[in-house]
């Protein structure tokens, strides 16, 4: 563990990217302590106008202020990246272990299920469950959250097949373990550095979901604020005030860029060789 | 001495699916096994690889389940055992594995690992598991100190030996060891070996010892039994078998033993061929596409069970008792 520690505070890239993702929650958490106006306050007097002493980024159509707007997106893609993750990483675990482990039908109609769902295209599909269940936040992190349930069944299940057959799990089955043991404290401690990077780059993929959603309207709803809601309201606008649309774009593309990196250096930390061959 | 474990006509076919379209093949690992053990005694199984000791090993300690025949351990009969049954007496046959850098969770400590057999059969208080952690620890030469470690932090005998202690953690009567020691260097070998002879005179342990390594079978056996393709063919005491080989295939695997003096002069037999496949073992004797003393008869009909004196027991037609 001391020597993943040590690489990590090598791995330059890890350290910067975790330091502005860091920065990013913080603010996040700490955003309603923080002198900034509503994000949802209209001030007819001061729309569509450029960053300025009382508006950091400008103000939206109403005359909403852009920064506070972005922070608070911040928050709802946040949410939606991280939770929607829990719920497949979740998911994911269980299916891919029984499908894994125990093999023949359960998991020929497990994977069988996982092809299915992996041949829809991302989008629609999330697209599919958000127009059947209603939009909403919530709603957005389930459909985001059972899009990405396939990932993370291949994933596990490949992993599993890998450690299953080690005779460290042999001599566990011999002295008479349980299968419930064995799947939770023998193989998913062995098999947890993946599921971490690919759930991180995961939170990326989930964020620019989220935003394509709310940009067709179906995710997050107004007057609440979320990246992709706020680029697609921009479009109207983008010739008086650029802005509108340049600053959630910049926010976005900062935070994908820093998870995106992130997990990557993630996957050198735990594959040490992988880069130097 | 009492019989600790019998197995009567021990099959074990693994089907192998040539795929969608494909033809299925069986695949005859174990192909009829008898044998007994004594209370008590080492028995070694030897055979090249492939010739099914490893199966043999693993369904004797119900790790898998027999196609067909019979074993009765301490005079249940384990088969038409439920799985509750099964783990329970899972108490008294442990494993000992080949490979010491697979056989130990990278993840858990030794002490993790040593109490796991405890905590999966609910054995004893928090203090007396500890006792008992520290007693086997020291039982098999290492110390209290190196509990908190992990795996990685030790060589390969040192890593067999945290294997041995595992299966004596719950006071087991048989222990299988699949290979104990080819993974080790020769002179780590030797400790080991020497580790589980005191063990058994200590614990009253009994072996069922599989290895290809003919020289650590003289070490260790009160008993040999020699596998072919699946079958046994020929089993005696140590001595017996070592001075006095029936089958033509026993005298041509202790021909290829290594003897320790250059000047020493011998004649080998050099088996022609290769193993046959187990998918295709061939008609009667399984040995005959290799004997050199093979005849027509040996093509058609599986030789019947030789008896010679002390017990020493062979199947093969062409040689007298």
């Amino acid at each position: 563990m001391s020597s993943m520690l040590q690489n990590f505070s090598k791995n330059k890239t890890a350290l910067i990217c975790m330091i502005i993702l860091l920065f990013i929650i913080v603010v996040v958490i700490f955003s309603e302590f923080l002198p900034l106006h509503s994000p949802n306050k209209m001030n007819k007097e001061y729309r569509l106008q450029g960053p300025s002493s009382e508006f950091f980024l400008g103000t939206d159509q109403f005359g909403r202020d852009l920064f506070s707007r972005i922070i608070s997106g911040a928050k709802i893609s946040l949410l939606v990246g991280i939770s929607s993750v829990i719920i497949s990483v979740g998911i994911g675990i269980i299916l891919g272990l029984i499908a894994g482990y125990f093999g023949k039908w359960y998991d020929s109609l497990i994977m069988r299920t996982m092809d299915i769902l992996f041949a829809f295209p991302e989008i629609l599909l999330a697209l599919a469950i958000v127009a059947a269940l209603g939009p909403g936040t919530f709603n957005t992190i389930l459909a985001i959250g059972i899009v990405n349930i396939p990932v993370f069944t291949r994933l596990v299940r490949g992993s599993v097949l890998g450690v299953k057959n080690l005779e460290y799990i042999e001599s566990a089955k011999s002295l008479g373990a349980k299968d419930t043991r064995i799947l939770f404290l023998e193989i998913l401690p062995n098999i947890t550095a993946p599921l971490l990077v690919q759930s991180t780059l995961a939170i990326s993929g989930a964020i620019l979901t989220e935003s394509a959603l709310s940009f067709l309207g179906l995710g997050v709803q107004p007057p609440n604020p979320s990246w992709g809601g706020m680029i697609a309201e921009s479009r109207r606008y983008m010739e008086l005030a650029p802005g509108m649309i340049i600053w959630p774009c910049l926010a976005m593309l900062i935070t994908i860029f820093a998870i995106n990196l992130f997990g990557d250096a993630l996957n050198d930390i735990f594959n040490p060789l992988r880069g130097k061959n | 001495m009492s019989i600790l474990l019998e197995t009567s006509n021990l099959k074990k076919h693994f089907e192998s699916n040539g795929g969608f379209w494909g033809k299925k093949k069986s695949v005859k690992a174990v192909n009829g096994i008898n044998l007994k053990i004594f209370e008590g005694e080492t028995l070694s199984l030897v055979g090249e690889s492939g010739c099914g000791k490893s199966t043999t090993g693993r369904l004797i300690g119900s790790l898998i389940t027999p196609s067909e025949g019979e074993i009765i351990f301490n005079g249940i009969t384990v088969n038409n055992l439920g799985k509750e049954k099964i783990r329970l007496l899972r108490r008294d046959i442990q494993f000992i594995f080949q490979d010491p850098f697979s056989s130990l969770n990278p993840k858990k400590t030794i002490k993790q690992i040593l109490l796991d057999p405890l905590i999966i059969h609910k054995i004893g208080t928090r203090a007396e598991r500890e006792k008992r952690v520290n007693d086997v620890i020291e039982s098999v030469g290492l110390s209290q100190k190196q509990l908190q470690r992990y795996p990685h932090e030790f060589s390969g005998g040192q890593r067999q030996r945290i294997s041995i202690a595992r299966s004596l953690m719950l006071k087991p009567k048989l222990i299988i060891a699949d290979e104990p020691v080819s993974a080790l260097d020769v002179s780590i070998q030797a400790q080991i070996l020497n580790l589980l002879k005191e063990l058994q005179k200590e614990y009253n342990l009994t072996y069922l010892f599989i290895s290809h390594d003919l020289s650590v079978v003289k070490h260790v056996s009160d008993r040999v039994a020699v596998m072919y393709l699946g079958k046994i063919i020929e089993m005696a005491d140590k001595n017996d078998i070592y001075k006095n080989p029936k089958h033509p295939y026993t005298k041509a695997l202790l021909s290829s033993v290594p003897i320790p003096d250059p000047d020493v002069q011998r004649e080998r037999i050099i088996l022609k061929g290769d193993l046959p496949s187990p998918t295709n073992i061939p008609s009667g004797c399984p040995f005959h596409s290799r004997c050199p003393i093979s005849t027509d008869k040996c093509r058609v009909d599986i030789p019947k069970q030789h008896h010679s004196e002390n017990n020493h027991i062979y199947y093969c037609y062409n040689v007298p008792s």
